[in-house]
């Protein structure tokens, strides 16, 4: 009894482990970049950090939702430009809330549209928002006629480039957005409901979990988290284009695989997912600092990520190890203690 | 049911003459033989490619890397003619290719990534490898126009580019139905544990699967170096999404394990036809993609809304 209580505990701990690698990972490279760079020894680089991971961040919370349901989205990109063009020409005539609120519910309505895709129309989510990419890209354009656009006024650029407390306000409203997504998916129905059907979309089913509801829902809280990171984006930059943040859907998608999230759906974590938006941005800001070629830092970039990768697989494969040791350790009891 | 499996496997048939003829009607330049024949030339890059991500998503999987694959290939071919001339360099580049794709089947298999994060990373990679490679700036070819047979030559009156296409289509059709690796594929691609229990050798099915996309990738960026005269480690890019897009047009399934190999060149086809046809008309590029994405979703919500209606009268009938 006492034995089995112990073997608890280990692999409880093995499983806690697991479930903040992204956070060690993070730590141990911002002291070796402090071992290394003076730089890394000012909180005012940590500051800067936190700020740029607000951008990816932001859209990795709703994205989180999405791989734990077992989908994910590929038109984020394009929907993240086309929004960040509508936010910088509503800012001009509606005024800050007024733009915010439009361009969140122009961005939900965007990803419930994905979603009814998804879940009535069905077709693969891979396909569906494989469509909406190319349409939303085509849709930027479109209303800017291909020409950028442009807002410099310090309210609305406040957004990205000011502080509150002494903290960028980006990675305030990032954070305070992904305590409360962490709130959604562990505190409320939809998250667990999220949870379940990532884990069995039969058992869902059968359990009575309105999966097409559900689904369509996951895809609005794509699109409205897209339109928070279009919102901080485009005052960060002042501007938007319709060519801008090609690629886009594939960092959000490596920094929520990254923090742990299994592409295969059913777990996952939104606070991983931001220690994971943390620890890119402290990645590029580190290999800036350290005059890493900026065409080879994609190259550190893809390895880190394949390394990060493996090693959810090698756990997979270790702990499946473990597991059939064990079974084999107790069938082999069993068999003494029926013997005797 | 049987609609919706008609639908899945000739529908892009109709699709492509439909679009033939809208266009046939809307522009008197659409059905020309010279417009035509530019057209197919067109449509080869996506169409090679798309024969080597055929067998990729019909064993289950995705390349996402093939894009840098392409950009890749501009660049290090470019830097070879300048370095030992065309014949030389064409062999750089397939041996190139074969061993990308060799890297990306080991990543698959032996590191146990899923292949979309794999070949996620390997994309982020080669397209470093090819930046790095040529310090971001162009490598020009112009005083190199023997290259140029790839994309405008032709043979017995047939351009080069479309021959190409055809060799490539009767070699993967040959690989699909005629060997044991197209079997394997299929298998590994609609379970790939029962592939694994009755004997398959999963692993190196895989590893030659991409291998297979990557030479075809390798082919499709000799054209590209080809019509531009030009190598460039940004060419390509959301060149993969549009290769995917002409092989899911074309009926194979993305759960894996149906290829339609065929199906993949009349999409390509198709999808040249709508933006030569568009750019006959002088409608601007965006719209272009713009069409893409609501040929993809039309195309797959009937098929979608086909399958559901069957199912449905089939619970009904067992009912």
């Amino acid at each position: 009894m006492k034995a089995a209580g112990t073997k608890g505990e280990a692999s409880f701990r093995l499983f806690d482990l697991k479930e903040s690698g992204i956070l060690f990972a993070l730590i141990a490279l911002w002291l070796v970049c402090a071992v290394f760079n003076p730089v890394f020894r000012d909180v005012g680089i940590y500051l800067s950090i936190l700020r740029e991971s607000a951008f990816v961040g932001t859209a990795a919370i709703g994205m989180t939702f999405c791989i734990i349901s077992g989908d994910f989205d590929l038109s984020i990109a394009s929907l993240l430009a086309l929004l960040s063009i509508v936010t910088i020409e509503l800012m001009g005539k509606v005024g800050l809330a007024g733009g915010i609120l439009i361009t969140i519910a122009l961005g939900t309505v965007a990803g419930l549209f994905n979603g009814l895709l998804v879940a009535v129309v069905r077709i693969p989510a891979f396909i569906a928002t494989l469509a909406m990419y190319f349409i939303y890209r085509a849709l930027a354009f479109i209303v800017s006629d291909g020409n950028p656009v442009q807002f410099q006024v310090s309210w609305f650029i406040a957004i990205g480039n000011g502080n509150f407390l002494g903290l960028p306000l980006p990675f305030l409203i990032f954070a305070a957005l992904a305590l409360v997504a962490t709130l959604a998916l562990r505190k409320t129905v939809f998250g667990r409901h999220v949870l379940a059907i990532g884990n069995s979309k039969k058992a869902s089913e059968v359990a009575g979990i309105g999966i097409v509801a559900v689904k369509i829902a996951i895809f609005g809280v794509v699109g409205a988290f897209t339109a928070g990171s279009a919102i901080l984006l485009s005052s960060r930059l002042w501007s938007a284009n319709p060519g801008m943040k090609y690629g886009f859907e594939f960092d959000v998608i490596a920094a929520v695989v990254l923090g742990g999230t299994s592409l295969s759906g059913g777990k996952g974590s939104v606070f991983n997912t931001l220690v994971a938006a943390i620890f890119f941005a402290s990645l590029n800001t580190a290999m800036n600092m350290f005059h890493v070629d900026s065409y080879a830092q994609r190259v550190v970039i893809g390895i880190v990520l394949l390394f990060a990768f493996s090693m959810n697989g090698l756990r997979a494969a270790i702990e499946a190890a473990v597991r059939s040791a064990k079974a084999a350790r107790s069938a082999k009891a069993k068999k003494i203690s029926e013997g005797a | 049911m049987r609609k919706a499996a008609f639908w899945e496997r000739f529908g892009i048939y109709v699709i492509t003459l439909a679009t033939l003829a809208a266009f046939s009607a809307l522009t008197t330049k659409m059905l020309t033989i010279s417009n035509l024949t530019n057209l197919l030339a067109q449509a080869a890059m996506t169409a090679i490619a798309g024969a080597g991500m055929t067998f990729a998503i019909t064993s289950g999987g995705f390349d996402l890397s093939i894009g840098s694959i392409v950009a890749l290939t501009t660049c290090v071919l470019g830097k070879s003619i300048l370095a030992f001339g065309l014949l030389p360099a064409l062999g750089i580049v397939l041996v190139m290719g074969l061993v990308l794709g060799i890297i990306n089947g080991l990543i698959i298999t032996k590191l146990r990534i899923q292949t979309f994060v794999a070949t996620l990373a390997t994309m982020i990679i080669y397209r470093g490898f090819s930046l790095i490679y040529t310090q971001g700036r162009d490598v020009t070819l112009y005083g190199h126009l023997d290259i140029k047979v790839f994309s405008s030559g032709d043979l017995l009156g047939l351009p080069v580019p479309i021959l190409i296409t055809c060799a490539a289509y009767a070699a993967a059709l040959f690989l699909y139905k005629r060997t044991r690796f197209g079997i394997r594929v299929r298998s590994v691609g609609s379970n790939i544990d029962a592939a694994r229990a009755s004997g398959v050798p999963v692993d190196r099915t895989i590893i030659l699967v991409f291998s297979l996309t990557a030479v075809t990738a390798t082919i499709s960026g000799i054209i590209l170096s080809s019509q531009l005269l030009t190598g460039n480690g940004r060419l390509g890019t959301g060149f993969e999404l549009q290769a995917i897009t002409s092989v899911i047009l074309g009926g194979t399934a993305l759960s894996g394990g149906r290829g339609n190999v065929l199906g993949t060149l009349v999409a390509a086809v198709m999808l040249g036809i709508v933006s030569n046809g568009l750019n006959l008309l002088g409608v601007p590029e965006f719209y272009q993609q713009l069409s893409t994405g609501i040929i993809l979703i039309l195309a797959l919500s009937a098929g979608g809304l086909g399958s559901r209606f069957a199912s449905a009268r089939i619970r009904g009938a067992r009912r």
